[in-house]
Order: C-alpha cells, then structure tokens, then sequence
C-alpha cells in the first residue's frame, strides 16, 4: 500500500508550481484541473498538466483531480489525461456510485485506446455533499480503482448549511463517518485541506485530530504544510523503539507458549500487537527502519 | 486538411510561461516564427525547434506564430502552442461538422 | 644623530605620518566648509584623481549624486571612482560617464545602467571588480590609492567624529568607508545631522577627517534599509535553506561555540530560521556572527544563540538599534572583515558561511557578477573572501532560473575559484566539492539528496536542454581581481 501522509495540490494552469511539485517531500501529489483553474483555461490547463506528466520526472505518484463528468470538461480532461497515464484520477463531488462507474468505464475505454494496462490508473474519491458522505462506503466499493477517499470540506460545509471554523467541528461527524466507510471498504482515507495556510497552530490542531481519528494523511494546498503533516504522521523513535519491545515481547511469549504476556507491567493483546504491527511497518515505509529489518 | 482559420492565444507573458499568438496566413505563404526571450542567446534556436515540431504534429503550414517568452521550460512551451493551436482551429472544426 | 630637525615654533612642522600612505599637512582652521562645491576646492581636486564613495546607504545613497554632479559642475574630467559598491541608484551619475567626468570604475558590485554602459564597453578603462576584502587590501597596500574620499556621515560633529548609527540616514555600520576615511590623502565628511563637539560614539575619528560639508539629505531611510527583513515563505528558496542548514548540522562543525556568517540573500536569511531551531533542540550556542547583519542574526544574538557579533555593514532597522545599543554587537572595518594583507581577518576563523550566487559549474566555480550571458548585474561582496576564510562554504542557488540552468559546464565568469567552495546546495540536489571526503562522509547520515556536481549539472540541462554557446564577446570591458590581488577573470563586451 502507498504511503500517502500528504497529497499536495497543485494549480493546473501554473507552470512553475507544476515543475517545482516534486522538490517538497509530498507523498502524492495531485495536479488540480478543476477549482484552481479559471472556466476559459480549462482547454489550457489540461494541456500544461498533460505536458508536464509526460515531460517531468517527478519523485511520488502524481494524479490529476478532473472536472466532473457532468460538467463540459469532464470527458475532455479524462481522455487527454489518460494520455499521460497518471497515478490516479482524483474524482470531485463524488456523491452517485454510478457516476464512478461511469468514469471507471471511460478510463478503461481510454486505457485500451492509449495501449496502457486496463486499471492501471487508479481514482481517489473527493467527497463534498452529505448525501456522498452518506453514500461513501458504496461509493468506496463502486471501482476496484478506488485506493483512497477524501473529504472536501468547504464545499461539505455549504452543503450542510453552516460554516467552516477554525476548529472544524462542523464536519466531525463527516470525518469520522467517511473514516468509517474507508476502513470498512479497505481503501485509504485522507483527511481535508486546511484552507487557511498563515495560521499554522489551527493547521498542527487539525492535522493532530485527523491522525487520532485515524486517518492514513491529509491533502494540502501549500508546499510549507508538507513537513509539518510528516512530522505528525511518522512515529517517534520513542514510539518506533515501544513498538519493537512489545513485538519482542509478544514473539518471546508465543515461544515459551506462555498464555499471558506483560511488558513494563501492561498486558499485551492482540489490538496492542497488532498498532505495534502497524507503527513498524510505517516506521519501514518512511525509512525510518531499514528495510528488511525484522517487523 | 487543417487550417488556421482565426487567432488563437495561449498562456500569458509572465515568469516561468510564454504567451503564444497563432495567426492565420494566406496558403502557401508558409510559417513565420517571430521569438522574444530573456533567453534567447541559449536557447533561441530550441524555442523555434519546438515550435516547427508541433506545427509539424499537426501538420499546419501558413501561419504566423509570435512566442512572447519569459523563461518556460519546454513542456510549457508545447503546451502553450497546443492550446493556441487549438484554439485558432476552433471555428474551422465547427464549420466542417 | 641623522634626520635631526630643531622646534621652529608649534605650527611650523608639518611631520609625516608613521604608517600608510595617508599624508598629513596642516591642520584645516575649520573643518566645516559651507558647500560641497568649496570642500572639492579645499581639497584641491584635479583631472584625472581617484575619488571614493562608500555604498552604506545602498539604494537610499544621494551622497555620490550630489558630489559627482558638483565636481562635473566645476569642469574637473577623467576621474577614476572607487566605490565600496554601486547599487541601482548610482544610475544617476551615468551622464557622467557619458561626458567623461568619470572614466575608470573600481567597485565590488556593478549592476542597472552602468552594468549595461561598461558591458557595452563605452567607460574609457576597463572597470575594476573587487571583493570588499580585496578592495580593503588594495587600499592598505597602496595598490588603490585614493585622493579624496567623500564619505556620507549619518551623525558628525564639528571636527570630523562620524558614526552610523544616529540621524536620520543612519545606516548602522561604516566597515566600508573606514578604509576610505583611513587611507585616503583627503577625507571630506558629509552629513544631514552635524552636531556639536564631541560626538559620544565614534567610528571614524576626527583624526582622519578633513573637512565636513553639512548637506540637508544624505539619503533615504527607505532605501538604506527595510524595515524588518523579513524571512521568506517562498516554498522552493524555504527547501534549499533547509538543506542548507541540514548540511551545517551534519559536517562536524555543529558543535558547542562555533561561527557562523549569514549573507543577506533570501536563502541564506531563511537558512538562519531553520538554524535556529537546530541550535534550540541541539542546545548548541555559537560563540560569534560575522556579516552583513540582519535583524534575523540580532534575534539570535538576543536568544543567546549567538554570542557576539562582527559587523561590517547593516541591512535593516533592528539590526543599526542593535549595533547602536548592544555591546556585544561589534562594528568591524572591511580589513578586520575580509583582508588578506593583514595578519589575520576575521573570516579565517568563520566555522560555517551560506552564500547566494548566479551560477556555479562542475569545478565548482563560482560567479556572482554576471549573468550567464556575460552582462554585469551583480557584487562579489565578501562572497571570494569568506569562501576562501570559512571551514565549510555553502553556496546556495536554484538549480534553474526560468530556463537557465545554474550549476553549469562552465561559468561565465569566475569570481570565487572552486577550491574554496565545498557544498552546493540546490532544490534538487546537494553536491560536495570531492576536496572534501571529510564532509562527504559527515554528511552520508544526514539524509541530504546527495549527488555529484556533474550529476547535478546534466539534470539541470536535461530539463532546460543545453545551452547554445553564447559568442565570446569582444574587447575587455572589466577585470576581476581575486582578493590577493591577481587577475582571476576578465570581462568581455558583449
């Protein structure tokens, strides 16, 4: 499964943020073709992209996040992308499973066209409407592309008729709803930008609250947040370090075939073994362990 | 055949992008590429290269293009022309369909 | 006893002075003279002398307009101008040129109108290019003799005691014109805010001083310095700094009491914030600055991050408030800074300098003057200097500029030989100067994206393409000389 802390957008139609995209240490990156780009450059920026997939070598995965299907460009930037042969669409305003259906259809269609691998671009979902969060594990389960979903919170908020606060408890409920649906589909879950890029305190706060709510990472629109979400996503050495004496004493008593096990005085059971598990395999994805070293 | 048809606009004249204006000439007159760039003295002679291979792509002759550039990289500069390309075809496409 | 000379009265001996090439002859009555146009009279200023200016007041400068134009005003020609640097407002003078009142140019930075008059070959002799080191020692040694230095003063009292931080064109430190004001045959003050004997703190002391010419306005306080410099948030220049710093925390060097200098060029200012964290979490203090100060490098001081600070000019407010309060905060003249004919300055003993540059090639190679088609748009400044003091020298740059690519086969003009430069530190890539194994395997753990210079290189041509040759150029319009003295690169017209 890819690493996938950060998912930086990038306007479409900006030549020189298209090329620098890659020197920020982003996870994934994802070129921006629809809110960032002006209706009457929509035909250009969908050239630029194109171009600079094909042209660019960039250092992670790079998708490109398309007009819906039922506005004017939607089809044009699916078949002029797929050229290119990104990472992954990523889908706006996903809300109907027949809709991705559809866009999963077209990506095929385009895919056999161009001569790539059927399904080898796969969808990241951006849900933004209430009936989508509602609808999100089918949504998750509606394309076997879908490796992720996310969650647009400005335009969420506007649908369910409040605001956006510093503190984001409007869209508690949708966050954690949309956690649930990614977990019980098995697709990775991202958490929503934090649109106001100056205030860093409320941007560590909402990142915190996405990881405890158990988020794999967190889509951001400015290059500057990209270490800050690292940072917060990747486990301390301290916590690397806890990890393997509770694996070493978890294996020691599978051996002695011992029933009960203990460390520092705390019992250890399966969900405990089984978070170590997991901090130790993010602690090996992000380099922190070496590869090969025993998980 | 394709053809040139109107005037056709593409990117802007600022930092990193190049500002592309495709216009129409009479048949036979071939290509006229005019370039300005910061650049020029380096890399004059690639711009225009790049410019001659996407008219090429498409096979289009008897145009003008005018390359305002300000220091694009080469996938912009294609890009650039694309979209003008585009765009001064576009009348011509809705007049054959 | 040979070269006895009787008393003939208190005022009748004129002695020579003991060191230097200054001469002393009788002591002005008064020093304070009505006008610039009577001081250039008093000195006596003829065709075809070298007359100096000092570039404290950066883009804020009204001094060297005003006395250029009076000395063009009394017909005087051919004079050679010696400037510690020429910032865009110096475009002012160019009718000078153009008439020939100035015909020679020595500096340590050249750029706007007159970068493009000398690259276009129209100044009679070829312009001198000079590090401020290497304009310090060329003063010193008699190399540069200067006849009159007029040496805008922010605060001056009757006799001649200059300093830089009062007035109100105060500009914090005077490290450049020190030299100037020491060396020169005659040393005219001008000021905006004379005051009355004696002034409390002095830089430059009446001792030197000839004659001070009170002016209603030396220059503008917006244009000397910035308000606050502030640290960028441009993402791509906020990368290389952190690189930049990162390679400081990994050389060795990083330890309890080290020196750093901190350039006034974006990257290097935002590199100071990411060392300043890495100093908090390391608890690691350094025992002094030296530079161009900024507010950036005062806020350290404050912290107790840095203990004391070496100042040979300032580039913002905070930082002239500190020179002016803070006795910890010293100043430090163009020789103490940079000289390599003295017995020591003070960059032999930097630990660590980041520095901004125009380009660098695969030799390492440094060029800071012109741009990569050969026309002059830039300053040496310290930038030879430090490079050849410091222990580890990080040369900071992007890798391209719109198309151009920066790290090179070849720079168009060498200013800094590559071997004294030892990491260059782009976006995509960090490359070792291979002189240095030592920090080629520091810096292996640190997690840098390491790579060879020519690696570097041929990914910087790969994305722009390779360059076409630019044509050679034609006769020499500048020369370059390296801080010893020699002639490291010349200049062509292009």
């Amino acid at each position: 499964m890819n690493l996938r802390r950060t998912m930086l957008f990038v306007p479409g139609n900006d030549p020189g943020k298209l090329f620098n995209a890659g020197i920020y240490g982003a996870d994934s990156i994802v070129f921006d073709l629809e809110d960032a780009v002006a209706v009457g450059e929509k035909d250009a920026a969908r050239d630029l992209v194109r171009n600079a997939l094909l042209y660019n070598e960039y250092p992670c995965e790079v998708g490109v996040r398309i007009n819906h299907i039922s506005t004017p460009f939607g089809h044009d930037d699916i078949r002029e992308i797929m050229r290119a042969r990104p990472a992954f669409l990523r889908v706006p305003k996903s809300e109907d499973p027949a809709d991705i259906v559809a866009v999963d259809e077209l990506m095929t269609h385009w895919e056999r066209e161009y001569g790539h691998e059927v399904g080898s671009v796969k969808m990241v979902l951006t849900i933004e409407t209430a009936l989508g969060i509602l609808n999100s594990f089918h949504l998750a389960k509606a394309s076997r592309r879908v490796v992720a979903i996310g969650l647009g919170a400005e335009d969420l908020a506007a649908d369910l008729e409040t605001n956006r606060t510093p503190s984001g408890r409007e869209i508690l409920f949708a966050r954690s709803q949309l956690l649930l649906s990614a977990r019980a589909a098995k697709v990775q879950a991202i958490d929503n930008v934090y649109a106001d890029v100056k205030n860093e305190d409320g941007f560590i706060a909402d990142t915190l609250l996405g990881k405890e709510l158990g988020f794999n990472g967190k889509s951001v629109i400015h290059p500057n947040q990209v270490d800050i979400v690292h940072r917060i996503y990747t486990p301390t050495l301290a916590e690397v370090e806890k990890a393997r004496r509770i694996l070493a004493a978890y294996r020691e008593a599978l051996a002695k075939k011992s029933g009960v096990i203990a460390l520092d005085g705390k019992m250890i059971d399966g969900p405990i073994v089984a978070r170590a598990e997991r901090t130790l395999r993010y602690a090996q994805a992000v380099g922190l362990v070496k590869d090969g070293e025993s998980v | 055949m394709t053809r040139v048809i109107q005037c056709g606009q593409a990117g802007l004249a600022e930092k990193s992008d190049v500002l592309i204006t495709i216009e129409p000439r009479q048949a036979g007159e071939g290509r006229v590429i005019l370039v300005k760039s910061p650049v020029m003295l380096e890399f004059g002679r690639q711009i225009t290269e790049t410019v001659h291979a996407v008219l090429d792509e498409q096979a289009i002759d008897d145009v003008s293009v005018q390359v305002e550039d300000k220091g694009a990289l080469e996938f912009v500069l294609r890009a650039r022309c694309e979209t003008a390309l585009r765009r001064s075809l576009k009348e011509c496409d809705s007049d054959e369909s | 006893m040979k070269d006895v000379v009787t008393f003939q009265g208190a005022w009748a001996n004129v002695p020579p002075q003991a060191r230097g090439i200054k001469t002393v002859d009788a002591p002005p009555s008064a020093k304070v003279l009505k006008s610039i146009a009577d001081a250039i009279d008093a000195v006596e200023l003829k065709d075809g002398m070298t007359i100096s200016f000092h570039h404290h007041f950066r883009n804020g400068d009204y001094v060297m307009k005003m006395v250029v134009d009076a000395i063009a005003a009394k017909g005087i020609r051919d004079l050679t101008l010696s400037a510690s640097s020429l910032s865009a407002v110096q475009d002012a003078i160019l009718p000078h040129l153009e008439s020939g009142v100035v015909t020679a140019i020595d500096t340590s930075g050249i750029r706007g109108e007159i970068g493009k008059f000398v690259s276009a070959g129209k100044l009679k002799q070829p312009v001198m290019i000079r590090s401020h080191g290497g304009r310090a020692r060329a003063i010193e040694s008699g190399r540069l003799p200067i006849d009159v230095a007029f040496l805008g003063a922010p605060t001056c009292d009757t006799q001649g005691n200059i300093n830089g931080v009062e007035g109100p064109s105060a500009c914090g430190s005077l490290g450049y014109a020190m030299m100037d004001a020491a060396y020169a045959r005659k040393v005219v003050a001008i000021t905006d805010n004379l005051v009355a004997y004696p002034l409390r703190r002095i830089s430059i002391p009446q001792t030197q001083v000839d004659f001070v010419v009170a002016v209603e306005k030396i220059g503008d306080p917006g244009g000397i310095g910035t308000g606050a410099l502030r640290i960028s948030r441009d993402p791509k220049e906020l990368v290389i700094s952190r690189y930049a710093a990162q390679v400081i925390e990994y050389s060795g060097l990083f330890k309890p009491g080290y020196s750093i200098q901190l350039g006034s060029g974006g990257a290097s200012l935002s590199a100071a914030k990411f060392l300043q964290e890495k100093m908090l979490a390391n608890k690691i203090t350094a025992s002094f600055g030296v530079g161009g100060v900024t507010g950036i490098f005062v806020d350290m001081m404050q912290e107790g991050l840095v203990e004391q600070l070496f100042d040979v000019q300032d580039f913002d407010l905070p930082s002239i408030q500190s020179l002016k309060d803070n006795p910890r905060h010293l100043e430090m003249s163009a020789s103490y800074y940079a000289s390599a004919a003295t017995r020591g300055p003070i960059v032999n003993q930097v630990d660590a300098v980041i520095l901004s540059a125009t380009e660098v090639d695969v030799d390492f190679n440094v060029n800071v003057l012109t741009g990569s088609n050969g026309k002059l748009m830039g300053a040496p400044g310290g930038h030879p200097d430090t490079a050849a003091g410091s222990h580890l020298s990080i040369v900071v740059l992007p890798l391209l500029r719109g198309r151009l690519p920066m790290v090179r086969e070849k720079v168009h003009t060498i200013v800094t030989p590559g071997e004294t430069v030892d990491v260059v530190v782009t976006e995509r890539g960090v490359a070792v100067n291979p002189r240095r194994q030592d920090l080629i395997d520091n810096l292996s753990q640190s997690g840098l994206p390491l790579m060879k210079i020519e690696d570097l290189q041929r990914l910087a041509y790969k994305i722009t393409g390779a360059p076409d040759p630019v044509p050679p150029g034609g006769a020499v319009v500048g020369m370059v000389e390296y801080r010893d003295g020699t002639i490291i690169d010349v200049i062509r017209q292009q």
